[in-house]
């Protein structure tokens, strides 16, 4: 069996142990490590990209790179950063290429001519009217925020990482993430507020 | 303090990263400024609700997808390492055999080229052995023997030679000095050299 299971006995192992046992030719031992994060890889994926069936194969994809590359792990400290800078790069790679879609389909509109607009997705009667703030209006403030701000917002406060560790899988110095972290959630409490929603006095 | 500057150090108040002087100049400003309060009750609520979110997790198709995509890798994996196996082991066969080729093709080339004076052929070693024999005085005692049978042998041919023209030349030698050369000329016997009597 490849995925998870229990009678390999690495429970109680490191990552790096784990993975040195992959790399031995132990490929069972890989169903442990995605045990270990897949999880937290997608809930992370998911609050970026907003879409199950992407964020799974993103993850997916994400498991599958780290599994090729096994051999080069021994140059990364921490194989969770490792696993996350993956994960956020194909993530951000996905919006990229949704953004320029979008782009190419509004182009589209405008050359038809059709008259169509674009649905103001926060403005919907159905979700001002909502006395308190659902999961769904936090999760589509948090895809209002540019990609860099959404990051390090996730990863610090839905993932709870260190500065340290989201320093790294951003590849940015300590002071910057942390500078971003900070303008994230003032933005996303100005989104939501401006919706007449404030969060620190409703939730 | 400004709000700009209440604002940027909002996180660090909320993750208690500020000295106690810059906590309590935070306290002041926030309670002097309604907007730097809203604001800092709006950051800390967000904070604690984002920490709340449920977790998401795949779906139960994720496992199997994931799982069966793993075991692809790991076959593609082993039919690339059985590929450069297969062309490696076939080069490195390849390899030894046209070795092989270029060994015995030189071999058979240097047996045609003609032996250099520091190598001396068979023949010149045959020559110069029998040069060796037939140098008087240098003749190895292994071969003495032989070479005295020889001389015997061919003493007595000379003899017999002799013999047999010897009734001949007595009646030659009795007639006058002028004609007998010319009579054992027509006779066909031939005077026999000195260097044939032992």
């Amino acid at each position: 069996m490849l995925m998870v299971n229990s009678k390999t006995g690495l429970g109680e192992l490191s990552d790096a142990e784990i993975l040195a046992a992959v790399t031995a030719g132990n490929i069972d031992a890989y169903g442990k490590i995605v045990a270990r994060y897949r999880g937290r890889l997608y809930n992370f994926v998911f609050r970026f990209v907003g879409d199950r069936e992407t964020s799974e194969d993103i993850v997916q994809e994400t498991f599958l790179r780290a599994f090729r590359k096994r051999k080069e792990y021994r140059a990364i400290a921490n194989f969770s950063t490792w696993l996350f800078t993956i994960a956020g790069n194909l993530a951000k790679s996905e919006l990229r290429r949704r953004k320029r879609w979008r782009l190419f389909s509004l182009h589209r509109d405008d050359d038809s001519d059709t008259g169509m607009e674009l649905p103001d997705e926060s403005s919907r009667p159905d979700k001002v009217a909502e006395s308190s703030l659902t999961d769904d209006q936090i999760q589509d403030a948090i895809a209002s925020l540019p990609d860099n701000y959404r990051q390090v917002i996730l990863l610090r406060d839905v993932e709870g990482m260190a500065y340290q560790e989201i320093a790294e899988i951003v590849d940015c110095p300590v002071g910057t993430v942390k500078s971003r972290v900070n303008r994230a959630r003032i933005k996303l409490q100005q989104k939501l507020k401006n919706e007449g929603r404030d969060v620190g006095l409703e939730i | 303090m400004t709000y700009e500057e209440f604002e940027t150090q909002v996180s660090a108040y909320v993750e208690d990263e500020l000295s106690s002087i810059e906590k309590t100049a935070m306290d002041n400003q926030a309670a002097e400024c309604e907007k730097c309060r809203a604001l800092l009750d709006g950051v800390q609520g967000l904070t604690e609700r984002l920490g709340q979110l449920p977790q998401e997790q795949p779906s139960a198709e994720f496992q199997f997808a994931l799982r069966s995509h793993l075991l692809m890798e790991v076959a593609n994996e082993q039919r690339v390492l059985h590929r450069v196996r297969r062309v490696f082991f076939g080069s490195a066969m390849r390899m030894v055999s046209t070795m092989a080729a270029a060994v015995i093709f030189g071999l058979g080339l240097t047996s045609m080229i003609p032996n250099t004076p520091e190598s001396p052929s068979i023949t010149q070693a045959v020559v110069k052995d029998i040069e060796f024999h037939l140098v008087p005085g240098q003749t190895a005692p292994n071969h003495q023997g032989a070479l005295e049978r020889l001389s015997q042998q061919s003493y007595r041919l000379n003899s017999q030679l002799y013999r047999e023209h010897s009734v001949r030349l007595d009646t030659l030698q009795a007639l006058p000095p002028r004609i007998t050369p010319w009579l054992m000329d027509q006779q066909g016997v031939k005077q026999i050299p000195a260097s044939y009597s032992f």
